[in-house]
């Protein structure tokens, strides 16, 4: 398929709304602007698992996880009053997650150079379930950041093109044209994945 | 002309799809959208195969949470670092968080002084270069006294008058003809003063500067 991707592309109707109860969440940011420690940390409970498992795989290091994890609620708890609920509030904070982990890993950049590359398979057949796994990892890690990120965002944490748009403070267009290049490229370097859930 | 058409709206429906499919596939499309793509990966091998590997990517990158650790242990250390935060406000407002800038106002400060000093010097008022008629252009030790001949007094009589008085011209005439005179140092210059005041041919006649204030 031959497809030249710098216009607009097919339009998107209105996306299905975003999983959690936002006008729940605006309260906890309206009480944490009045410095309610409480509802920071209920906020951070709320938070701590989503963000940790998105975290965990774009950084793949634990003390980086709670690290940035708790840099983006500090940041919540010194900008709340701030907030002015044009977003919704998981692409607030997830925003500002997803610029302290970029900023993070680049800061890092000398220790991901250094971290084994995973080689991928010719073959599918005769790998096992968690070689398939490393195989899936390591086409992701073939991808630029962004690409990679904007695939997280959308696949892990289930965030619409429009959220991601706002997250990662590019527009619309950006985050199609990202995706495009990320799926052009997996599609080959995990040329069979379309196939393993019919049997492989 | 029916057949392009038909070919045109199924290239764009094709290219729709396949654009749709991480969010069919992340359950963010719509209802109608999703039903679109379902229904054109049912005839269409490209799309069915890349809406596969996403489902299969989707479940992958989910994953399951059993890594995660529990929340506590870095939660205590954020809410310890709001305590110590709070607890230091002053602290906080006055650290100096960009030192270069706080440089480069001193090293401006420094260069604002310097320019504002030269520019005072060179403002600072000097004394006014004028002279007085009675004012000798050179000060002459030798001078003794300031003389001023009326505009009709011949040489001759000019000379005369020097003589009688011992005195020779060691400068001028001035713009103001004035002339200056010098006397042998046993002389009286009062008296010689005197003296040339009493000649017609004398308009004025006075102490000169070199001598003023050395009482003879």
């Amino acid at each position: 398929m031959t497809r030249i991707h710098n216009d607009p592309g097919p339009r998107l109707a209105l996306a299905k709304p975003s999983f959690g109860n936002n006008e729940a969440e605006l309260e906890l940011i309206r009480r944490v602007s009045l410095r309610d420690r409480a509802a920071l940390r209920d906020l951070y409970l709320l938070y701590h698992r989503r963000l940790s498992r998105f975290l965990m795989r774009v950084t793949q290091r634990q003390d980086l996880v709670e690290e940035v994890i708790n840099d983006t609620l500090l940041a919540v708890w010194n900008s709340a009053e701030r907030f002015r609920g044009d977003s919704r509030v998981s692409t607030w904070i997830v925003g500002i997650a997803y610029r302290r982990a970029l900023k993070s890993m680049r800061r890092r950049t000398f220790e991901i150079i250094a971290l084994e590359e995973t080689e991928i398979p010719a073959g599918f057949d005769s790998v096992q379930a968690c070689e398939t796994q490393e195989w899936i990892e390591g086409a992701l890690d073939e991808l630029p950041i962004e690409q990679r990120m904007c695939l997280e965002l959308a696949y892990v944490l289930g965030h619409s093109c429009e959220e991601i748009a706002a997250i990662t403070s590019c527009s619309v267009n950006t985050v199609k044209t990202r995706l495009f290049h990320a799926r052009r490229k997996l599609s080959t370097l995990l040329p069979r994945l379309a196939g393993i859930s019919d049997g492989g | 002309m029916a057949d392009e058409n038909r070919m045109h709206r199924s290239s764009d429906n094709h290219e729709q799809c396949w654009e749709l499919i991480p969010w069919v596939v992340n359950g963010r499309a719509s209802d109608t959208d999703e039903r679109a793509v379902l229904a054109h990966a049912d005839s269409c091998a490209e799309c069915r195969e890349e809406l596969n590997r996403h489902r299969e990517l989707h479940k992958h990158m989910r994953g399951s949470d059993d890594v995660i650790p529990a929340p506590n242990a870095s939660l205590q250390k954020l809410m310890g670092q709001i305590e110590a935060e709070s607890a230091a406000p002053v602290v906080k407002a006055y650290r100096i968080k960009r030192p270069w800038l706080v440089a480069a106002l001193w090293l401006q400060l420094v260069a604002i002084a310097t320019l504002a000093g030269a520019l005072f010097r060179s403002s600072a008022p000097v004394e006014p270069a004028y002279t007085t008629l009675s004012m000798p252009e050179t000060l002459d030790r030798r001078a003794a006294v300031r003389v001023v001949f009326a505009p009709n007094a011949s040489l001759d009589r000019i000379n005369q008058l020097l003589r009688s008085v011992e005195c020779d011209i060691v400068g001028g005439p001035s713009e103001a003809g004035v002339y200056t005179l010098s006397a042998a140092a046993d002389k009286d210059v009062q008296g010689i003063i005197s003296t040339l005041r009493e000649q017609s041919e004398v308009l004025f006649a006075e102490r000169s500067q070199a001598l003023a204030g050395t009482p003879r």
